[in-house]
């Protein structure tokens, strides 16, 4: 029997909901080695985890990767997860993490409704009952709007990994495209030139031609400022006024 | 990400059933979890048992499981719980322990030849097929999630976590099997999703390893650089490779033939062989006899 029946509700798609025009904020940080400029990353992070944005962090591993192990510090204030993958793994990882925040959203919304009706989340609910509240959260996983910038590192290093990285969000792109819910996908890469932390790629499109020709953008080189990085995709994810779908930036 | 490295002779307790299962040996570690042969004292058998942290995954997996149990390439699942260790709650689920080894590592040690890599791939279109006929595409094929068990020679498949229903968005991948990666396609799970990685199933057989996805231009030099494929089977993986199957039935029947065609071949190869032997009995009788007539004529002091 369902379980949301015994208090009363037949229906669990009428308890358990996301507003309408909710939307699930990402960054994905991409980086191959550690921020040697401009300030502390994990305290950009947490303080984009305070505006409601969550940061994912990947990193590429390679022989000449040094100070890796920061991505999980980063992940770890920005409420998200991290990986340390080979560059060929790069696109699964994405697609792995920008699911996962989804879900990880998702349940988070579920559980403290679940809490409000029944005094319980959902790991506190016999194995057996789950079934159907799992449902609904795949249902609202699927449905919920997603926005995400992926951050990727452009310094000196990367130069050898841009295609993949290049070839990566798109296949990225191709997973989120089986979702109901409306994606916006932006690429912003760091440093920026004369002086500037990071530049724009890509503005927020979901529209893969517009995506593949902003991608021929991607260039590498200088020092590598995460933490003034991460203030600015969260700024740029914040600022973006609704509806503006294909506002393309300046690309510099 | 989260390791458990479970020693030999840890008891699981389910937190809801209260059943132990007595860890053996770790025997694989994926991407939501851990496979792990265990000993369950109540049943007295041995069992997998596959642990995680997420608890949707573990779920989803374990219920689709329970949905195709009678379909015999298919693991039994017995039950699903939770169970804390080191402060943290981990999900699992038990199942029926498969002997054998799985594709990967047999390749690993052993070259395919030709007719068993034809006849592992049409096993698995057959199970493919199976699924289908369900509503279900498998997603993620590939050797590792191939069990294969010489005792009775049945293939089974592991590793369920990526099924999902016809139409849906593909959720697991790798990319070498994904048509995507490919850029042969879409990420939406049709009957035609899992044809080409069936394709590209029976080419890493053929090939002895896997290989990164690139395009189009890829395919056609990989296909004409096997060594061991015959004209025949070339056809087949280019027709898998460039979707020209609709389903796995189609794919299904082309294999069959093929298969067909080529012991038919090899019987025929036989019997030549068996006449090329009575050939040879025949004319060695013959030089016998004549040595015995000459012998004879000799005897007789007519030479
Ligand atoms: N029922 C079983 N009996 C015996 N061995 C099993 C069983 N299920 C899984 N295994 C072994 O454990 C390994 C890992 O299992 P599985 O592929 O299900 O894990 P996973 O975490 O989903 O991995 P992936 O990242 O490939 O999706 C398999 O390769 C297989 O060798």
């Amino acid at each position: 029997m369902h379980i949301l029946k015994q208090y009363g509700y037949p229906k669990a798609e009428e308890v358990l909901i996301v507003e309408k025009d909710f939307e699930v904020k990402q960054i994905v940080l991409v980086t191959d080695g550690h921020s040697n400029t401009g300030g502390d990353p994990c305290a950009a992070a947490a303080n984009a985890e305070k505006n409601g944005v969550i940061v994912n962090a990947i990193g590429i591993a390679s022989p000449n990767s040094k100070g890796i192990e920061e991505v999980e510090q980063i992940a770890l204030a920005g409420g998200g997860c991290h990986q340390i993958v080979e560059l060929e793994e790069l696109a699964s990882s994405m697609i792995m993490l920008t699911q996962s925040s989804i879900q990880g959203t998702i349940e988070g919304i579920v559980n403290k409704q679940l809490r409000q009706i029944m005094g319980k989340d959902i790991e506190n609910i016999p194995p057996n009952d789950r079934c159907q509240i799992i449902d609904l959260i795949d249902r609202l996983q699927d449905e919920v709007n997603l926005k995400v910038v992926i951050l990727i590192d452009t310094s000196g290093s990367m130069a050898d990994k841009l295609l993949v990285a290049k070839e990566s969000i798109l296949s990225l792109f191709k997973s989120l495209e089986t979702r109901k819910g409306k994606n916006l996908i932006a690429v912003m890469g760091f440093p920026g030139r004369n002086g500037r932390t990071s530049y724009t790629i890509s503005g927020f499109t979901d529209d893969l031609e517009s995506l593949k020709q902003n991608l021929e953008g991607l260039r590498a080189e200088g020092a590598t400022p995460t933490a003034l990085a991460i203030r600015d995709s969260l700024n740029f994810i914040s600022d973006e006024p609704k509806g503006g779908l294909l506002l393309k930036e300046q690309i510099i | 990400m989260n390791e458990l490295h479970l020693p030999s002779g840890y008891t699981i307790t389910g937190r809801w059933s209260g059943k132990k299962f007595i860890i053996i040996q770790i025997i694989g570690r994926g991407g939501i979890g851990e496979v792990y042969r265990a000993y369950n004292p109540e049943q007295k058998e041995e069992v997998a048992v596959k642990i995680g942290r997420n608890l949707s995954s573990m779920t989803k997996e374990y219920e689709c499981l329970k949905m195709l149990k009678g379909i015999s390439a298919v693991p039994e699942v017995y039950c699903l719980d939770d169970c804390k260790i080191q402060n943290k709650t981990f999900y699992f689920f038990s199942m029926e322990f498969i002997k054998g080894q799985n594709l990967k590592f047999l390749m690993a040690n052993y070259n395919f030849k030709l007719k068993e890599a034809l006849y592992m791939t049409l096993l698995v279109a057959a199970l493919l097929n199976r699924l289908h006929s369900f509503g279900y595409v498998y997603c993620d094929l590939k050797p590792e999630n191939v069990v294969y068990n010489r005792e009775n020679r049945q293939i089974k498949l592991i590793d369920f976590g990526g099924i999902v229903e016809k139409g849906k968005g593909v959720k697991e991948f790798t990319p070498c099997f994904d048509r995507a990666s490919w850029k042969m396609g879409s990420r939406w799970a049709d009957e035609k999703y899992d044809v080409f990685s069936l394709t590209m199933f029976l080419y890493v057989l053929l090939n002895g390893k896997s290989v990164l996805p690139g395009d189009k231009n890829k395919l056609v030099t990989m296909i004409n650089g096997l060594k061991k494929a015959t004209p025949q089977t070339k056809e087949l993986l280019k027709k898998g490779f460039f979707q020209k199957y609709n389903d796995t039935t189609e794919f299904f029947c082309d294999l069959k033939r093929l298969i067909n065609k080529q012991s038919r071949k090899s019987v025929l190869k036989k019997k030549a062989n068996g006449d090329m032997v009575l050939n040879m009995v025949f004319l060695f009788s013959l030089v016998l006899t004549s040595v015995f007539f000459v012998m004879a004529l000799k005897k007789l002091g007519m030479i």
